[in-house]
């Protein structure tokens, strides 16, 4: 009976296939966030309007879950999936989950490429690309500021998402392999107990759940408990997007971050980081590039649909900013 | 036992007792068990041995000041959260009321409209969310917990279509204003822990000493008679529906106020803490028992916790488990307390 479902599927998305190839006027191209309600996802969608104005025969669909819901976004691939749009780029928040989703599309050949955060290795063949920032380079950039602001190492403290976030845990990897010298890990990394003088204090990695009063609060706590701290890095803006509350948390610490004593480093490169960097809050911001990131999907979907080969993965960089740069170091 | 207790419980009876026993009963006996004494021994040992333990970094003024600023926000909810629970009731949308009455705070004063205005439309919103959980709870005679998970959803997505999913950080000519009332501090104490402060006076001593006040306990203690005796039930319940909603908008004001930005993610998830505050104080989840002394020392306890999980080192992964066992110790402690006593 599954196999006969299967041949059905299978057909029918022979027929869509050909249809396709028989050139539209208009492409619908999904481009699935993991939610509706960050900010970060916001600049895809207009990275993907941007494309919508720019290619003219493409419709910039933008559907996700309200709030971070793993099978809610299933769900919604899985409607697309039904009503048969031209093209799938999503974002997964559930990667094996999210694959098994993939498999119906695949069978009914709509072209689908991941975005932001990408499938399990062992589940790429249901997709035909990713489109993203290489996270473990973030955590890596990041590092290298550590190192070039606090050449002897010392005492540090690490900020995080959720503890089951891929994206921040490579980022963590990223920091820790960079700082340690290591190789051969995998995300999070391990703790760094002074390897090449780096020591990660007790307490740390701070587990935020992106809530940015959690966020503050966890860093006051870190200044408070380690008066010797030497760099303290976060891997999303969370802490630094409640300006009032984090300037207030750092206010104790100014002298510190004027001799160079303490280094705040940070991902992300939002209007406020920057202004906080400008002010001297802040040594570094590296930042991704979502705008480019929808832009580039709906892009890369057309060349799917026009039988193209793409490239993958294809990274759209990072915006690496210090105080000197801070002008114009991001990019869009 | 509930039903042992609804059946004695006088009408009137106010903070956090347990049946009265034939003869009276003294003063301190009174204070000593009552779970929210217990909570307050437990914090402040908690204080002195951290105090000791690490001087430098929990026992100085700055971290003080810190932890009193971090539980206000969410006892301000909670104080709304006991008065519901009293009446035998639950109210799930706290957190997401305060993400409306943020996001309303933050579009009207990026927009120009003065601090008061904007304040006023945010508890206004609080308030409104708060009668519909009321009017359905009252005069429809719908369960509190499935009206309030409703209204929890519903609360979410309006703040993110309020929002457009915009985050505000830029609050107009009044900016200043907001982020000193939510943020600033008068005579060394966090200005949003004054307002707490007044708002647990004010709530006390409604409770205590005033006819609305005893209504409330009489409804949780044992509805079908208050209702006998008189006591205008749908009505006092409504109002306290709607004080709960419109006190998570002050608190939604306030933290706004410290974080200077607001997002439609707002008190994503506060409801647990909030009504775990309540329950580590003393209120009954059945109704009738708590007061707001409680609320607020239940919140405090946590975010001593919280705080102390910290500065103590502990592994991050573990910070989830100790808040839980002591929310479950709490209610514990109740069940050791009533076993005593009789």
């Amino acid at each position: 009976m599954k196999r006969h479902l299967i041949a059905v599927l299978a057909a029918a998305g022979l027929t869509a296939a050909v249809g396709a190839a028989a050139a539209k006027d208009k492409y619908t191209f999904a481009l699935v966030p993991k939610a509706m309600n960050n900010p970060f996802f916001d600049l895809a969608h207009e990275g993907c309007m941007a494309a919508e104005r720019e290619m003219k025969n493409i419709e910039c669909l933008y559907i996700g879950p309200g709030e971070h819901t793993e099978s809610e976004q299933v769900q919604i691939v899985q409607d697309l999936i039904a009503r048969k749009v031209d093209g799938i780029a999503v974002s997964p928040s559930n990667a094996p989950a999210m694959a098994s989703a993939l498999r119906a599309a695949k069978a009914a050949g709509i072209p689908v490429i991941t975005w932001d955060s990408d499938l399990l290795p062992q589940d790429k063949q249901y997709r035909a690309a990713f489109v993203g920032t290489h996270n473990y380079d973030i955590g890596v950039n990041l590092a290298k500021l550590a190192q070039k602001l606090a050449p002897n190492g010392g005492m540090l403290c690490l900020q995080t998402g959720g503890a089951a976030a891929a994206n921040h845990n490579e980022r963590l990897q990223g920091i820790r392999d960079t700082l340690g010298g290591r190789s051969g890990t995998s995300p999070p990394g391990d703790p760094l107990k002074s390897e090449k003088g780096w020591t990660e204090v007790a307490g740390c990695p701070l587990i935020t759940d992106d809530d940015s009063a959690k966020a503050v609060q966890g860093l006051t706590d870190i200044l408070a408990k380690y008066p010797d701290l030497t760099v303290f890095i976060t891997t999303g803006a969370f802490t630094q997007w409640s300006d009032n509350a984090f300037r207030q948390a750092m206010a104790p610490v100014t002298d510190k971050l004027k001799r160079g004593k303490l280094v705040f480093l940070s991902a992300d490169t939002l209007a406020m980081q920057m202004k906080q960097l400008q002010d001297g809050l802040s040594e570094g911001q590296v930042g991704q590039r979502p705008f480019e990131m929808g832009k580039l999907a709906m892009a890369r979907l057309m060349d799917l649909v026009q039988g193209k080969k793409i490239q993958d993965p294809e990274y759209t960089g990072l915006d690496v900013c210090t105080r000197e740069n801070a002008a114009t170091c991001v990019g869009k | 036992m509930t039903v042992e207790r609804t059946d004695n419980k006088p009408v009137g009876l106010t903070d956090s007792q347990t049946p009265v026993p034939i003869g009276g009963q003294k003063a301190w006996v009174r204070i000593l068990s009552a779970q929210s004494s217990w909570v307050t021994v437990a914090v402040a040992a908690t204080c002195v041995a951290m105090s000791i333990a690490y001087p430098r970094a929990f026992g100085t003024e700055e971290n003080f000041f810190n932890i009193t600023r971090n539980f206000s926000f969410i006892a301000i909810m909670a104080l709304g959260e006991t008065l519901v629970i009293l009446t035998g009731g639950i109210d799930l949308s706290v957190g997401s009321t305060m993400g409306v009455a943020g996001v309303v705070l933050g579009l009207a004063m990026s927009h120009g409209v003065s601090f008061w205005a904007s304040a006023a439309a945010a508890i206004l919103a609080g308030a409104v969310i708060g009668l519909v959980n009321g009017w359905l709870v009252s005069y429809l005679r719908l369960s509190a917990f499935v009206v309030t998970l409703g209204t929890l959803s519903i609360g979410r997505s309006l703040a993110l279509a309020i929002s457009n999913n915009k985050m505000f950080y830029e609050f107009g000519p009044d900016q200043r204003l907001l982020l000193e009332l939510g943020g600033g501090a008068t005579r060394g104490v966090a200005n949003s822990v004054w307002i707490l402060l007044i708002l647990a006076v004010l709530l006390g001593c409604a409770l205590k000493f005033t006819a609305w006040g005893r209504h409330i306990y009489a409804i949780g203690g044992n509805e079908n008679a208050a209702r006998l005796a008189g006591v205008a039930v749908d009505r006092v319940r409504l109002s306290v529906y709607m004080l709960c909603g419109a006190l998570s908008a002050v608190a939604a004001i306030l933290i706004v106020g410290w974080l200077g930005s607001v997002t439609n993610a707002l008190g994503l998830t506060y409801e647990l803490r909030v009504i775990a505050s309540s329950v580590i104080g003393g209120v009954n989840l059945m109704g009738g028992e708590g007061g707001a002394y409680g609320t607020v020392i239940g919140s405090v306890l946590i975010e001593v916790i919280r705080n102390t999980l910290n500065m103590a080192g502990v592994d991050p992964y573990w910070q989830g488990t100790f808040v839980g066992l002591f929310i479950i110790f709490a209610v514990l402690l109740e069940k050791v307390r009533g076993l005593r006593l009789r």
